[in-house]
C-alpha cells in the first residue's frame, strides 16, 4: 500500500512539474520557429529582413498587422554586440526587442526620437561598449538570441514609397567583442 | 508488480500535467485576456517582462511579438455582444466611436490567427483609412460577401477580431474595463 501512496505523491509532483515545464517551453519553441523563418528570409542571423504589406500569405508570425510594414532581424549576440541604425519614418514608427522567451524588453517609438534617427547596440548584460560608441544607446538583452522588430504605420497607403526608402537606409552590423 | 503499478501512476501524472497545460492554453487562449469589456478581452501582461508562464505561453500562441501595453493595447474578440462565437455564417456590424489613442485598427483573423484570404486583400480598417460620421462614430459590416460602405470579409468559419490601440491615452490605459469600445452586433444570419 505504501508503494501506491508514494507513487501517487510522486505522480502529483511530476504532473505539476510537467504542467509548469510545458508552459515554460511553449514560448521558446514558438519563438525559435519564428526566428528560423525570419532568419531564413533574411539570409541569416544579424541581418535585416524587410517585409512588404502583410497579406493572407504572411505566415511567419501569428496576427500580422496589415496596417504596418515590418522590418525584422534575428539577433545572435554570440557573434558580438549587434548594432542597428537608420532613419525613422514619418508617422508611427517603433523599434522593439524581444528575448528568446518572447518578452518585449525594449521599445522606443518615433515620438521618443525627435532627431528622426535611431542608433542602438544590443549587448549582453554587463557588457561594456568601447568609447567610440559613447553616443549610441546600449540595450542589454536578457538572452543571446531573439528578434528586433521595426513597425511602420501605413495609414491610408500613401506612405508606402517613403517606408520602402526608410527600409533600404537601415543597417544591421555585428561589432567586435572587446 | 507493485513497482510496475507505481511507475504507471507516475507516468499518468506526467501525462495529466501535460494535458492540463494544453487545456489551459486552449481555453480562452487569445492573448491571455484577463480584463473583459463587452465582447472584448485584453491582458495587462501581453508582451510584458512581468508576464507569468501561462500568459507568456498564451501570448506566444495567439499574439507572438506583442508590444508592451505602454506602446499598444490589444483588445481581442472571439464572440459578439450576445456572447455567441463569431462565425462567417452570420453577419455583424461593429459600431462605435474612435478610441482614444494615437492611432487604432480593427483586423479580422481566421481561427488560426492568420489573415483571411480574399481577392481584394481586405483585412482591416485603421483610423486613417476609415470614414467617421458627423458624430465621430464608425460602422463596419462583417460578412463573407461584399457589403456597401465599410466591409471586411469573414471567410467561411469562425473568426476573431483584434482592436489595436497604439499609444493609448493614459485614461484609456487606466480604464480598460470601462472605456467605450466598439459594439459587435449580429445583424443577420443563423440565430
Amino acid at each position: 500500500m505504501s508503494t501506491i501512496v508514494l507513487s501517487l505523491l510522486i505522480a502529483g509532483v511530476a504532473g505539476f512539474l510537467a504542467y509548469r515545464l510545458t508552459l515554460r517551453r511553449v514560448p521558446h519553441l514558438i519563438m525559435r520557429r519564428a526566428m528560423a523563418t525570419i532568419g531564413k528570409a533574411a539570409g541569416g542571423t544579424n541581418r535585416l529582413f524587410h517585409g512588404k504589406r502583410p497579406t493572407a500569405t504572411a505566415r511567419q508570425v501569428v496576427m500580422p498587422a496589415p496596417d504596418l510594414i515590418y522590418s525584422s532581424c534575428v539577433y545572435d549576440l554570440s557573434w558580438g554586440p549587434v548594432r542597428l541604425q537608420g532613419p525613422v519614418a514619418e508617422g508611427y514608427w517603433s523599434l522593439s526587442a524581444y528575448a528568446e522567451n518572447t518578452d518585449n524588453f525594449f521599445v522606443a517609438n518615433d515620438r521618443e526620437l525627435p532627431e528622426r534617427r535611431f542608433d542602438v547596440v544590443l549587448t549582453r548584460k554587463g557588457e561594456r561598449l568601447p568609447a567610440e560608441f559613447a553616443g549610441v544607446t546600449a540595450i542589454p538583452a536578457p538572452s543571446d538570441r531573439g528578434i528586433l522588430l521595426i513597425r511602420m504605420f501605413i495609414g491610408d497607403g500613401s506612405a508606402l514609397d517613403h517606408i520602402r526608402d526608410i527600409q533600404q537606409a537601415m543597417r544591421c552590423d555585428v561589432l567586435p567583442r572587446h | 508488480m507493485l513497482i510496475g503499478l507505481g511507475v504507471l501512476i507516475v507516468l499518468a501524472g506526467i501525462v495529466a500535467g501535460v494535458l492540463a497545460a494544453r487545456r489551459a492554453l486552449r481555453v480562452g487562449a487569445t492573448l491571455g485576456a484577463q480584463i473583459r469589456n463587452g465582447a472584448w478581452g485584453t491582458s495587462t501582461l501581453a508582451g510584458s517582462t512581468r508576464a507569468d508562464a501561462l500568459t507568456r505561453a498564451r501570448v506566444a500562441i495567439s499574439g507572438l511579438l506583442a508590444l508592451d501595453q505602454k506602446e499598444c493595447i490589444y483588445f481581442v474578440a472571439a464572440r459578439d455582444d450576445s456572447g455567441a462565437p463569431l462565425s462567417a455564417g452570420n453577419e455583424y456590424e461593429i459600431r462605435g466611436e474612435a478610441p482614444d489613442s494615437r492611432w487604432w485598427s480593427i483586423t479580422v483573423y481566421g481561427p488560426d490567427y492568420f489573415l483571411i484570404g480574399n481577392p481584394g486583400h481586405r483585412y482591416s480598417y485603421n483610423s486613417q483609412s476609415i470614414a467617421l460620421d458627423d458624430s465621430g462614430n464608425f460602422a463596419i459590416r462583417l460578412a463573407p460577401d461584399e457589403r456597401p460602405g465599410h466591409w471586411l470579409p469573414t471567410g467561411t468559419g469562425r473568426f476573431v477580431l483584434n482592436l489595436r490601440l497604439y499609444n493609448p491615452s493614459e485614461t484609456l490605459r487606466q480604464n480598460r474595463a470601462a472605456v467605450a469600445l466598439p459594439r459587435i452586433v449580429r445583424i443577420g444570419g443563423n440565430p
